[in-house]
């Protein structure tokens, strides 16, 4: 597993499973002096060590070149070989997955330290920890104690693993191939071209990009369920129906849900979380998502993205959640609230420069009528509405579980109309898949 | 066991059929549609392919005119009909095309149809660096998938989906790009360049803009003219060998197979860089001359133009004044005409017949070729 999973990353880029390998062996060796260290400053000096040389990992590969911007010494580094070599490698590619395997390996670290994990002693069984490639590029994050105990238990092939693994995978390819995909295609077109636009086309697109980034993350954490689960191995839920949480906090409790997790056992408690009135929990809250945004990418609107977040986050905890009204009406309109909030702060997150976004808040409430219009295909339509009604009303429990009330021939009528949709409406545009650039 | 074996086949057996059914749906109702939106010239490159019996094969040289000179809009092909009345003339220009897609689009050429006579140009700009991993590279890819023999149509719209091409971002091939200029050395066995890598040479050009040396306006072209020359070329070069499939493909379906080289301003990388880049220039095209001379039918036109015939005057390219297309056009007709079909009169000037398409009609003008 431990060779099919570096067969994986490196057959991309072998110098970035060199790195991971790398940074790994550095952790396991960490971990293992913090277990045995005499004193807790020297389990203290070796969590530093660890901590720092992720970062530094993160910072040469995905903040490096954002650090330096277009500085003349950002020039003079590209003129000597092995400079040359590490920004042609970061400016260009960001290793797949890098803030995946860094938090992952980061959590493992931390338990260790807080002694609520013994660390592994086999270096081997360490790095296929970090490296098990169902989710190696883009989660879910998985904790030490979950995903160890799974990898190197005795599995044998069981059909149940298999037909729900697969399940699981067709719905995924579905999500990414007909649903992401194809408005991203949408999408695209709109940002390429944002002046030409019109009101009721820049609302549209941003719907569009909520949907796809939704489609595209969900998909890839199903395709990586559905991939492990044909190994035995049963990964986390990243997602739960984020689009009918009431409130932002309900939201991230929905929404990436391994990444909410890591922020909240490794950032937001220790900084003070919510014990310690109100001040601190506003900090708490604003340096996670400040942390999340810079986590999510490095660039200002990234950090926008994540503050805003932060931001909303304060207000539905703080002044929304005061009012209290029992009513339907009213949980479907935070419902709405909710998905309008995170819908439009989506625009810092897809915007590709600082004074994109502000461009389109002076379209979306501004009323013109543009030059052109966005066309939505129709079996675009259809596909969404598919998801949206499965996602929102329909599907209760995971995909796999909800199919199983079904009899054979109806659940194999639907594989058939997934497998006839993957194969002839697929988006023709290659966008890969969105977290991969995290 | 039994159990496990007896459902996965059922399973088979009825994937089997659906993707059958899929096939047949996808077949009958929507991959004529899809071929236009995905490969826009597939049906009038397959019109012209099986309706003529010279075929010209080029890239966006063989349609660019001067707009401020030239008095004739006439393109390289259509040339090529005008000096050979009795023939059928197809033309078939894909802009930004290469050897690597033409070897993919001529797979639709038929043993007993279609041109007996394939006439493909070979611009040396795209067996470089910038070429190489040029921004098109992906869409073109997925562009000639729907040329492939091999593939049904629901398995191409498959492949479209899945991005099942060489499929390089914008980012990847500027990594590639930026790579090869600083680690593919300039220097072989015969040819030892001033600086030792493309990198190494935009340094120096960078230095002379910033001691202002070079003039502003040169500087931009100066850069260019490095990363579409700056390379050398050898036999492992996957263009040639895309080159070869093609030689092999054409002796196999015999057609007779003309090699053009197309001319390249030769004239202002001299007045930028002196001996320095025209070495390495000179250097490949004799490559090329040599590789290919006993292989195929050559014309080697690499020489015939001057600075000044090039439309745009600040970057590399091979958009001629109708001089120089009508000139590479007589050359081709020449070798067709004494080396291709020897019953074919020699063509000059004289055999050159306006007439031959009514909108030629009103040709007015004679040049004297070089």
């Amino acid at each position: 597993m431990l060779l099919a999973s570096y067969f994986f990353y490196g057959y991309w880029k072998l110098e970035f499973a060199a790195l991971m390998a790398f940074t790994s062996i550095i952790d396991w060796g960490c971990a293992l002096q913090i277990h045995t260290a005499q004193s807790k400053q020297k389990a203290l000096f070796w969590l530093w060590l660890s901590i720092l040389s992720n970062v530094a990992m993160l910072f040469m590969f995905k903040y490096f070149n954002f650090a330096l911007g277009t500085t003349s010494i950002s020039q003079k580094l590209e003129n000597h070989q092995l400079t040359a070599w590490i920004i042609e490698l970061g400016k260009y590619t960001i290793p797949a997955g890098i803030s995946f395997y860094t938090f992952q390996s980061l959590s493992y670290i931390i338990d260790v330290y807080r002694k609520q994990e013994e660390p592994e002693r086999n270096v081997l069984k360490f790095m296929l920890f970090v490296s098990f490639f169902p989710q190696l590029v883009a989660g879910p994050i998985e904790r030490f104690g979950k995903l160890h105990s799974q990898l190197f238990a005795t599995h044998s092939a069981k059909w149940r693993n298999i037909s729900n693994g697969l399940r699981i995978a067709l719905y995924g390819l579905f999500l990414k191939i007909c649903i992401a995909d194809n408005l991203a295609n949408i999408v695209d077109t709109y940002y390429s071209n944002i002046q030409a636009f019109g009101t009721v086309s820049s609302w549209l697109a941003i719907f569009c990009f909520a949907f796809q980034v939704y489609a595209d993350f969900f998909g890839y954490s199903l395709l990586a369920q559905g991939s492990a689960l044909l190994f035995g191995i049963d990964l986390m839920d990243n997602f739960n129906k984020p689009y009918t949480a009431k409130s932002i906090p309900e939201f991230w409790h929905r929404w990436h849900i391994s990444l909410s997790t890591w922020f909240k056992d490794y950032i937001f408690v220790p900084v003070g979380g919510n014990k310690k009135g109100p001040l601190v929990l506003a900090f708490a809250v604003l340096l996670v998502f400040f942390t999340s945004g810079l986590w999510h990418g490095a660039a200002t609107t990234m950090i926008l993205f994540g503050l805003t977040q932060g931001f909303l986050y304060l207000f539905d905890r703080f002044l929304f959640s005061k009012i209290k009204i029992q009513n339907h009406l009213w949980d479907k309109f935070k419902q709405l609230k909710t998905f309008v909030f995170f819908m439009l702060s989506l625009i810092y997150f897809r915007a590709e420069s600082t004074d994109q976004p502000s461009k389109i808040w002076k379209k979306l409430w501004k009323f013109s009528a543009g030059e052109i219009d966005l066309n939505i295909p129709v079996y675009v339509v259809l596909f969404l509405l598919i998801f949206t009604l499965l996602d929102l009303y329909i599907m209760k429990d995971r995909v796999d579980i909800w199919l199983r009330k079904f009899q054979f021939w109806q659940r194999w009528l639907m594989y058939a109309f997934v497998i006839m949709a993957i194969c002839i409406f697929g988006g023709a545009t290659l966008h890969p898949f969105v977290y991969f650039q995290f | 066991m039994k159990e496990i074996v007896k459902k996965i086949t059922l399973r088979i057996v009825i994937f089997i059929v659906i993707l059958i059914s899929a096939e047949w749906l996808y077949q009958t109702f929507l991959f004529k549609e899809d071929v236009k939106l995905y490969c826009k010239n597939y049906f009038t490159n397959d019109s012209i392919i099986n309706n003529c019996n010279i075929l010209y094969v080029g890239e966006s040289s063989n349609t660019s005119f001067n707009p401020w000179s030239d008095s004739q809009n006439y393109s390289i092909s259509e040339y090529l009909q005008l000096f050979l009345p009795e023939q059928k003339v197809g033309g078939i220009t894909q802009h930004g095309y290469h050897l690597g897609l033409f070897e993919k689009l001529l797979q639709n050429l038929k043993k007993d149809k279609g041109p007996s006579v394939v006439v493909l140009t070979l611009n040396m700009r795209n067996l470089g660096i910038n070429s190489k991993f040029g921004g098109n590279e992906s869409h073109f890819q997925q562009e000639v998938l729907f040329y492939n023999q091999n593939y049904t149509p629901l398995m191409k719209r498959i492949f479209v989906s899945f991005h099942f091409y060489k499929n390089d971002n914008d980012l990847e091939l500027e990594r590639e790009k930026v790579k090869t200029w600083r680690t593919q050395y300039l220097a072989n066995s015969i040819i030892q360049s001033k600086y030792s890598t493309v990198r190494q040479w935009l340094n120096e050009v960078e230095r002379k803009k910033y001691e202002r040396s070079i003039p502003a306006v040169y500087g931009a072209m100066a850069d260019a003219y490095i990363k579409e020359f700056g390379f050398l070329i050898d036999e492992n070069d996957e263009r040639l060998i895309a080159l070869n499939k093609i030689i092999e493909r054409c002796k196999q379906i015999n057609k007779k197979l003309i090699l053009h080289i197309l001319p390249e301003n030769r004239d202002y990388a001299q007045q930028l860089f002196g001996s320095e880049l025209t070495q390495l220039m000179d250097y490949n095209i004799d490559f090329l001359q040599k590789e290919y001379n006993e292989r195929v039918e050559l014309v080697n036109n690499y020489l015939i133009s001057n600075g000044t015939d090039y439309t745009d005057q600040f970057y590399p390219t091979e958009h001629y004044n109708a001089r120089i297309r009508k000139a590479i056009a007589m050359s081709i007709a020449k070798k067709i005409s004494i080396k291709v079909n020897p019953n074919l009169p020699i063509p000059n000037n004289q055999t050159f017949n306006p007439d031959v398409k009514q909108k030629f009609a009103d040709s007015l003008w004679v040049y004297n070729f070089k």
